[in-house]
């Protein structure tokens, strides 16, 4: 059975079965990673850095039929202070998203607002589940100032499905654009400083 | 919010009702600098307000006089100079960050495009220089107000609301109230009732004869009261043939704010329907209105509490002063007269606004609910609050002696026909405006959408005639559809003016779903009602039966 060569880390390694799934192989990459407190950060495959939808792509595949495999690692608190840096950009192209929506729903144009909003939801759910992640990769558990922080988006998100369901457009414009805005305004300025100072115990 | 710009182009009457929402803005930002526009003509009502800080005059007569005096070449000329040399004015000049243009005319709107500001409200003008209005009260005034719709929100709570201030602007303080050394002042000790027969046009105030028929019984009756007679100089002379003896006649002496000490001194005022109304609310003096020539007491009539408002059925001159006598005095006013009494109720968000309640008159209830449902719906829409109101029953009034119950059923019944017309046009329109953005390349299927929508637009004047009721349904659609900023760009201005076709119809059809969920629950209301007293009318028979 013929090995495959990988790269890791700029450093030339083989994985011995070949005939192995793409997916078989990231598995028992991560298993062995485990142990030295890594986690997969990118891979590249032929040069080029694959999204998580081309990695599906890939998972069935035999390491044979790929072309020269090539992983980066870090840790996970290496990982989550990246992460925190790119949230900052994301906030404010979300921020844009809000506006957009809040001023289609105050000029009564509510497809292009509709539009928008669906748009915010998801990024905002995003936003959620990458705190999440960088919170459980910092082992942070409770914190008061996060929990008040979070707590808050929480309760602007449920006051944001109410007023769409019952069509209060003044309402949720008004949430969009100043309530959402402020939370995440927080986020930026009180609990990203908490986060990137976190120190892993 | 540094800087703030008013508009208001109107009468003596608007700018008194625009005091409040300035008193409000002031008290809401501070720090605020205040700059009002009022005509020349008007300006004495604007001085009456303490938190102007800048008065600038608009020189109507200066700049229009001429050319409406002769229209020529020569004329239009120099309106035009005066015009220009108006538009110069620093005040033109200031980058705003609030421009509130509180006149409802659409010219007004021409002056608010030329201004800077950071936002307008109000008439303005879009992108592509037509008329535009953005924000939701003013929309609601637009369609409202000024077509002349159900509404009861006074204006005073109309313009506060506008400006953002509902909350911030009552009781109203007046500065500048000095009077002349050579006008007698009035005397703590003595009793003053404040009378004005004077209004704008005729058709809007009694003839002498009534006045003088009211003066005298009025003068009989509180006999240790003073007759104090408020108006301009043009109303002296029927003020002399009508005064008893001893009154006192300001008529011609004082300028409009210079009449607030006089008027604070009266314990009434009786006016017909002028500025005088305004004034006398903003004192804190009782107005005794007599509302004639179609004036819409609801929204212009006095403002707070305990004010009467008296619209005549078709009474004789001395029912007027029966009437008036009575209120002064504490007693019921006679079936000559509908009278209503105005009172401040408090909303459930907090703020205060002005209703008028009747008095002495069975209501028109399906009138009443849709007036009360109009503004629960415009809160709605608005502000996004809902006012905790209740919903107005809707009685089985056949039983009562003389009712119009027949009637009432019709209209009510026609009303939710044409409502579910609406609902069914809003729906259409909604797809059609969807389709015109999908279909925006093919010509053809353009056209025939282009061509459905006029069909809706049809189909809706019809029923606009049919029902008051729908109407301000209906207006509501047309101002959201029809005032939109667009852009010049004709591709961005067809998506823009599509999607406004969209969220008009959109809210057509969800407005009448709010109606429709509000008539059940008058309707659920009523009928409970009417089962509770037809089953105790069976006990009592019942028991009627068993004594026998």
């Amino acid at each position: 059975m013929p090995s495959k060569h990988f790269i890791m880390n700029g450093e030339e390694r083989e994985f011995p079965v070949g005939s192995a799934r793409f997916s078989e192989f990231l598995s028992s990459l991560s298993q062995d990673l485990k142990s030295s407190e890594q986690v997969i950060s990118l891979i590249r495959i032929d040069g080029q850095e694959i999204s998580d939808e081309q990695e599906g792509f890939f998972r069935n595949k035999t390491m044979q039929e790929i072309g020269q495999v090539e992983i980066f690692t870090s840790s996970p608190t290496e990982l989550a202070h990246e992460t925190l840096i790119t949230l900052d950009q994301y906030i404010v192209k979300v921020i844009e998203t809000l506006n957009k929506a809040a001023d289609g729903y105050k000029s009564k144009n509510y497809l292009a607002a509709d539009a928008f909003f669906v748009r915010a939801i998801d990024s905002l759910d995003l936003f959620v589940q990458t705190i999440g992640g960088i919170k459980l990769a910092l082992r942070i558990g409770l914190h008061t100032k996060i929990a008040v922080v979070e707590a808050s988006l929480v309760s602007i998100m449920n006051d944001l499905l109410t007023a769409k369901r019952e069509n209060n457009y003044i309402y949720l414009a008004e949430l969009l654009e100043k309530d959402l805005v402020e939370n995440l305004g927080e986020w930026k300025q009180d609990v990203f400083p908490i986060l990137k100072n976190w120190k892993v115990s | 919010m540094k800087k703030i710009l008013i508009i208001q182009l109107a009468r003596f009457g608007d700018i008194l009702q625009t005091l409040p929402s300035i008193q409000g803005l002031k008290s809401k930002y501070p720090e605020c600098e205040i700059t009002l526009l009022v005509r020349s003509t008007f300006r004495d009502a604007a001085l009456l307000s303490p938190f102007v800080d800048h008065l600038i005059e608009f020189p109507t007569r200066e700049i229009l006089g001429p050319y409406f005096s002769e229209p020529s070449d020569d004329n239009k000329a120099v309106t035009l100079a005066h015009l220009i040399r108006f538009l110069a004015n620093d005040f033109m000049r200031q980058k705003y960050d609030l421009c509130l243009n509180l006149t409802f005319s659409k010219s007004s709107s021409l002056l608010t495009q030329m201004i800077t500001a950071t936002e307008k409200r109000g008439l303005q003008r879009s992108r592509d220089h037509e008329v535009a209005v953005k924000d939701p009260w003013s929309q609601y005034f637009l369609a409202q107000v000024s077509n002349r719709n159900l509404n009861i929100l006074h204006l005073n709570d109309l313009f506060a609301r506008i400006c953002g201030v509902e909350d911030y602007s009552y009781p109203v303080q007046l500065g500048a109230t000095s009077m002349p050394r050579d006008v007698e002042a009035p005397e703590a000790k003595k009793k003053y009732l404040g009378i004005q027969i004077g209004a704008s046009v005729a058709g809007k105030t009694l003839d002498v004869a009534t006045w003088k028929t009211i003066c005298e019984y009025l003068k009989k009756s509180f006999g240790s009261h003073t007759l104090v007679f408020f108006g301009s100089s043009d109303e002296k002379h029927s003020i002399h043939a009508i005064a008893p003896n001893e009154s006192i006649v300001l008529a011609g002496k004082l300028r409009l704010q210079e009449n607030v000490r006089w008027i604070r001194a009266c314990e009434h005022i009786v006016t017909p329907d002028t500025a005088m109304v305004h004034l006398a609310s903003l004192a804190g003096t009782n107005v005794i209105n007599i509302s004639l020539g179609g004036v819409r007491a609801q929204e212009t009539g006095p403002y707070g509490e305990g004010h009467s408002v008296l619209i005549p059925k078709s009474p004789k001159s001395s029912d007027y002063a029966k009437a008036i006598q009575a209120i002064i005095a504490g007693d019921a006013v006679g079936t000559s007269f509908f009278h209503y009494k105005s009172t401040l109720r408090k909303t459930s968000f907090g703020s205060v606004r002005s209703e008028l309640q009747n008095f002495n008159f069975q209501i028109d209830e399906t009138r009443n609910f849709f007036e009360q449902s109009f503004y629960l719906l415009a809160e709605f829409r608005c502000a996004g609050r809902i006012d905790d109101l209740p919903i107005p029953v809707l009685r089985d009034s056949a039983h009562e002696p003389g009712s119009n119950a027949k009637s009432q059923v019709d209209r009510l019944l026609h009303a939710f026909d044409a409502m579910c017309a609406l609902k069914k046009i809003g729906k259409m329109g909604q797809q059609f405006a969807v389709d015109l953005i999908l279909h925006s390349r093919d010509k053809r299927s353009m056209k025939k959408l282009t061509r459905d929508l006029e069909e809706l637009d049809r189909l809706m004047n019809e029923l606009h005639g049919s029902s008051e009721y729908v109407r301000p349904l209906i207006d509501w659609v047309r101002v959201t559809r029809d005032f939109v900023d667009c852009s010049q760009n004709a591709q961005e201005r067809l998506f823009e003016l599509a999607g406004a076709q969209e969220g008009a119809y959109r809210e057509l059809e969800q407005n009448v779903d709010i109606l429709e969920q509000l008539l059940q629950t008058a309707v659920n209301a009523a009928t409970k009602r009417v089962t509770k007293t037809s089953k105790s009318t069976q006990v009592d028979t019942k028991r009627g039966l068993d004594a026998e």
